[in-house]
């Protein structure tokens, strides 16, 4: 060997030997143990903090925790008072009074006031922001109109006398409330976005926080960050960690060895099936309730077959749900049994409002095929050929597609021809706008823990979700019914969703595939933090160590 | 005494036998053959690429597109994930395995009740991965050769033109090359993939539009020094007119070029198809390409390795292939080699 | 040669602008909305559109783009709410500038090294492994290989990190070998054939007619003549790694401008695509210029054309 061949080895071995040992050394030391600190993983980047356009609900999730609304969502499910010492619905419905509790601050020190609160919502709506989710003050007094520059936002129905807030609605809407807790609705602090400009929110330090924390060392793209206790916290003498570190961990393998290490105290193992199996009986494995549902919409505008109520019906029943949860998703998912998820609400009297409602899907090859066959002769146009579109966002998404194509073919024969379209995420939401598909699988997520959230999808045939512009008198009156005539009588509005349920059934006009959950391992030793099944799914404001 | 009776003539025994050559004549292309013969890997390779293409063409009668994509869907998970099972004792072959969330090794066919015996394993969807190979290698292979042959009719009249007209016009055709080889091909690609949607034709038609350059580039410099050469001008005095001289003279004598670039070519197609299906631009689902069988079975790695393992193992081994089968034509069509 | 320079880097921005324009008149015909919530009604997306300057005729946004692309601004990401692209790009091309510089040294190293042990042995048993194993090296793609080299040393043997940038040199080690591999196959084969052609070259025969020890002709004169026509491959390397690196990014999670690319791809996020590739397209460009401009000062012929 040459001398320089000879170095390149040396700085080979020693590059790898340091590496290693470096590795190593860091492997050593549990902080799983520090009963001032938590640790958690994102599975990936934060986007923006800025209340108004958050949109992903990572950033929602570094939000929830680090600023607070008028009320938040307790471990029961309740939505509970936060920065509002109490608040009032009037009989009709339509009038909220909420008053502030007495002293708030932000965490720079500087007074929280009902202002900052109205102007949260005035930002929200103004079209200048250009907010995504601005549609969510829909229903607020003048909100639409504003939205759609008819108005000046200082028109909207929100209002601030001294330590009181008046929120006045264009009708009465039981979900109202849960709204008073959306991080996307958490108060701003005028005279600080205005400073900050367009660069509001792009860091850690460009936004001021109301919540049991202010977060730190973000820098608008790096991965390594940390939520460290906001002494100007309202309830700050009961929040109990002193620091939660955070770290984007974008592959859920890496994640999962770092919960084993001790590194962190939380892993989602729901993001492939394999990795469900394989954790799903260790004795820290959870399951909460997600507020979101798949199901297929059929285009009942344009498509010949699927304008027909038997083949819709055919296809329905040729869709065995339960084979679907176990062999598309492995398990991650749970066959549905309704639109509306599971564990996203309950009734009055206690019951799981899917269990409620669920008009009785069932999976009978032979009814199908005899369905199917009434059917094709009824539309009398030969061999039904469909594209079945999805996005290609998971594994389990095209396991989907594969699964019901195989379905329905293997059902239906030679009648039948799927041909599947995988498309970007954006993609598949355009077409499904325009109408440009035959099947298309589509995943919600609901934004409130009410039954409204799913059943308004379809509230008229030009509903914005209506992708497959489908009518059904039953069904849009049963909607109206619950919106309207009883949106204050929890019970009938019960009734009605159940109706909505069956003529969606009888129809066939959509085929609910499956509910989702997620499940993660949990450190035994954290306690006091809650799982949302909607809004922040992680809130981590009263957790600690034991 | 006479010397002739001592010494006996052993060589050339009249003056016509001097003109003669032992040596058998051999045309251009058995003395590239010849050559080729003598590398041996390079032979090895080309047998196992016409293997290869027969198994692809025969199985399409055997294995159809469509019978790789099923599979029973009220069988729960009775026929997902199996490991490969030989039916022999084969160590990793038998068709033992670990179920998930255990660490006992069984057999995993026993254990589900699965009569069959799936050679190469089956996904997790229970679908058979040798059907799934079988396709997926048949439609790699075509996707790299449609998008070579392409690059071929395309790549060579660019060049042609290019070196043959020179002056303002091969400027403005090397420009144009400058420019696109100055995006990287991976970006290329996958916008005109984006633009055209999924499927096979789109994907062809990307790969092609990128690939081309190179041989464009060949073509051009080969007929840049032919054009001097004698038998070109010879032909130009006799008034032939330039397609003619093109195809009937320079075509043929940048042959081992062109050949040797299409070997290089197709390699490439066969890695862009799987950069394709690795950014879900790949073939349309549930259609099997070595592309998106990998990058499908990517999250299977720590858990069914060989759902990954196999296709990438093929796609290597045809790469390999078509790369030492090019090695071996560039020596053997060089010649400088010749007689060695 | 400066005149030189200064023609190489008129094209060079001529090129960019043409790049520019090709790949903003693509954007403009990809499908896709480029917004995520899937609850935006069509009066929603119209004020979005307006706000975002999205209305204007294209031929308007078209100059708008340039006139900002010219103060350094690539636009605002869609993903990224009110991140700027040029920010976005800026925090992560440190990253895969590193990847991509780790794996060409590592990868050039070896094959010189390997190159020139090949050229000494030529025929020998040595030279024939060698050339196996670049010849497998060429024909591996490097997510392939990341792929073997996360299953043996990652999940098999758990000797290194799986994912990941940042917290440990040990991270950086299978990307970087994942993407020098193509490189070293390269540098080997190109290495071997240049040093073959010197070894047999008059000059050298003369020196070793003149009673020079083997390892001193090798080290004083086949090196050297041997070593600059490597620097031509300088270019077309770059071009393989940052093919190379996009997927292995993606593969070991590394925050680099790569796995930026690829998952702006599903999100259509139209300025970060435009934003990446006009990098792109101008590193690689660079390169070429770089290496053409070093090959103009060693050889001067280069020059006179």
């Amino acid at each position: 060997m040459k001398k320089w061949q000879k170095w390149t080895a040396a700085i080979v071995v020693v590059a790898a030997v340091a590496g290693g040992t470096k590795a190593a050394g860091l492997w050593g030391g549990n902080p799983s143990t520090d009963k001032n600190t938590l640790n958690y993983a994102l599975p990936a980047d934060i986007q923006t903090l800025d209340i108004s356009k958050s949109t992903d609900s990572y950033s929602n999730m570094i939000l929830g925790n680090t600023e607070s609304n008028l009320l938040r969502m307790n471990s029961k499910g309740e939505a509970a008072p936060d920065l509002a010492k109490s608040y009032k619905v009037s009989d009709d419905g339509k009038t909220y009074t909420v008053e502030l509790r007495s002293g708030l601050k932000w965490s720079d020190g500087s007074k929280l006031t009902a202002k900052d609160v109205v102007y949260s919502w005035q930002r929200m709506v103004d079209p200048k922001t250009g907010s995504q989710y601005a549609s969510l003050a829909s229903g607020v007094l003048n909100a639409d109109d504003i939205m759609a520059g008819k108005k000046a936002v200082s028109e909207l129905g929100v209002s601030a006398s001294g330590n009181t807030i008046t929120f006045q609605l264009d009708h009465a809407m039981p979900q109202f409330k849960y709204l008073l807790s959306f991080p996307n609705f958490a108060p701003q602090k005028q005279t600080f976005v205005e400073k900050q400009g367009d660069k509001y929110g792009t860091t850690a330090a460009k936004q001021v926080y109301s919540g049991a924390y202010k977060f730190e060392d973000w820098n608008g793209t790096n991965g390594k960050f940390k939520m460290v206790k906001n002494d100007n916290y309202w309830d700050s003498k009961d929040v109990k960690t002193k620091t939660i570190n955070w770290q984007v961990v974008k592959n859920a393998d890496t994640a999962l060895k770092l919960y084993k290490q001790g590194k962190i105290d939380r892993v989602s193992i729901s993001n492939t099936p394999e990795m469900y199996s394989a954790n799903k009986n260790k004795k820290d494995a959870k399951s909460a309730a997600v507020a979101a549902a798949t199901y297929l919409e059929y285009n009942q505008d344009t498509n010949a077959f699927l304008k027909n109520k038997k083949i819709r019906q055919a296809l329905n029943l040729a869709t065995n749900r339960s084979e679907l949860a176990t062999q598309a998703t492995g398990g991650t998912r749970d066959a549905a049994q309704s639109l509306v998820s599971k564990g996203l609400t309950e009734t009055t009297s206690g019951k799981d409002l899917s269990d409620y409602v669920k008009p009785g899907y069932t999976y009978d090859k032979k009814k199908a095929q005899q369905l199917f066959k009434e059917g094709l002769a009824e539309v009398n146009q030969g061999k039904m050929k469909i594209s079945l579109e999805t996005d290609a966002d998971s594994v389990i998404s095209k396991n989907t597609v594969d699964y019901i194509k195989q379905a329905w073919e293997s059902t239906f024969g030679s009648d039948i021809e799927v041909s599947e379209k995988i498309v970007p995420f954006k993609q598949r939401l355009k077409d499904s706008q325009s109408g440009d598909f035959d099947v298309v699988v589509t995943n919600w997520n609901g934004d409130y823990a009410d039954g409204s959230t799913f059943y308004d999808l379809f509230a008229s045939k030009d509903a914005g979700y209506n992708d497959g512009k489908f009518t059904n008198q039953t069904y849009f009156d049963a909607v109206k019914k619950a919106d309207n005539t009883d949106a204050t009588n929890a019970s009938a509005r019960e009734q009605d969703f159940k109706d909505a349920e069956k003529a969606l059934m009888d129809d066939a006009n959509i085929n609910p595939l499956y509910s989702w959950k997620s499940t993660s391992l949990v450190r035994s030793n954290v306690k006091g933090a809650v799982e949302n099944p909607v809004g922040l799914t992680l809130d981590l404001t009263y957790a600690h160590r034991k | 005494m006479e010397a002739s009776q001592d010494f006996e003539l052993v060589g050339i025994e009249n003056v016509a036998a001097t003109e003669k050559i032992n040596k058998p004549t051999l045309t251009f292309w058995q003395s590239v053959w010849h050559r080729l013969k003598k590398n041996k890997l390079a032979v090895i390779s080309m047998y196992f690429l016409i293997a290869i293409s027969a198994f692809a063409l025969v199985s399409t009668a055997v294995v159809s597109q469509n019978s790789a994509n099923q599979f029973n869907t009220n069988a729960g998970s009775k026929y997902k994930n199996l490991p490969p099972k030989s039916g022999l004792p084969i160590p990793f072959w038998d068709g033992n395995g670990t179920v998930l969330g255990s660490t006992d090794k069984v057999d995993v066919y026993e254990k589900n009740g699965v009569d069959k015996n799936f050679i190469l394993g089956t996904d997790n969807l229970g679908r058979s991965l040798g059907k799934r190979v079988t396709v997926g290698l048949r439609i790699s292979l075509f996707v790299a050769l449609a998008a070579t042959a392409i690059d071929l009719l395309f790549g060579v009249s660019y060049g042609l033109v290019s070196g043959w007209f020179g002056g303002w016009i091969d400027t403005v055709l090397q420009r144009f090359i400058e420019i696109i080889s100055a995006i990287p091909t991976l970006v290329v690609v996958t916008l005109l993939a984006m633009l055209f949607g999924s499927g096979i034709g789109s994907i062809i038609l990307a790969i092609a539009l990128t690939n081309w350059v190179g041989m464009a580039r060949q073509v051009r410099n080969q007929t840049l020094t032919l054009k001097e050469r004698d038998f070109v001008l010879a032909a130009k005095t006799l008034g032939e007119s330039g397609p003619k001289i093109a195809f009937k003279h320079l075509v043929p004598n940048m042959a081992g070029t062109i050949i040797v670039q299409v070997m290089m070519t197709i390699p490439s197609a066969i890695m862009f198809e799987a950069v394709l299906s690795a950014i879900n631009l790949g073939v349309k689902a549930p259609t099997a390409s070595l592309g998106t069988l990998i990058s499908d079975a990517q999250q299977m790695l720590q858990y069914y390795p060989y759902q990954i393992l196999i296709p990438s193992a093929i796609l290597v081994l045809v790469s390999l292939a078509f790369i030492l089968l090019g090695d071996g034509l560039r020596d053997a069509f060089d010649p400088k080699m010749l007689d060695e | 040669m400066a005149r030189y320079i200064l023609k190489r880097a008129l094209i060079l921005i001529i090129t960019m602008w043409i790049v520019v324009t090709a790949t903003f008149f693509l954007m403009q015909i990809l499908p896709g909305t480029p917004y995520n919530n899937p609850k935006l009604t069509q009066s929603a997306i119209d004020q979005l559109n307006a706000t975002y300057g999205l209305d204007k005729p294209v031929l308007v946004q078209y100059w708008d783009y340039l006139i900002n692309l010219l103060h350094g601004d690539l636009g605002t990401s869609f993903q990224y709410q009110n991140q700027s692209v040029s920010t976005l790009i800026g925090q992560r091309l440190p990253i895969s500038a590193q990847l991509g510089f780790q794996a060409l040294v590592v990868g050039v190293l070896l094959g010189l090294w390997f190159g020139a042990v090949s050229a000494r042995n030529q025929n020998k048993k040595l030279d024939g492994f060698l050339g196996v194993i670049s010849t497998l090296g060429i024909s591996t793609p490097s997510f392939i290989l990341a792929i073997v080299l996360l299953f043996v040393f990652g999940y098999q043997l758990d000797w290194l990190p799986i994912s990941g940038w940042g917290d440990s040199f040990s991270q950086t080690i299978l990307p970087t070998l994942a993407l020098a591999v193509t490189p070293m196959a390269i540098t080997t084969r190109f290495v071997r054939s240049e040093m073959i052609e010197v070894l047999h070259s008059d000059y050298i025969q003369l020196a070793r007619a003149k009673g020079i020890g083997e390892d001193q002709v090798i080290q004083k004169h086949a090196y050297r003549n041997s070593m600059i026509p490597i620097l031509t491959l300088i270019g077309p390397l770059t071009a393989g790694l940052l093919t190379g690196s996009t997927l292995v990014e993606n593969i070991f999670s590394i925050p680099g401008i790569g796995q930026q690319f690829v998952s702006s791809i599903p999100t259509k996020d139209y300025p970060v695509i435009m934003g990446t590739t006009i990098v792109y397209a101008l590193m690689l460009m660079v390169m070429i210029l770089i290496t053409d401009i070093l090959t103009a000062i060693v050889d001067p012929r280069v020059r006179l054309q």
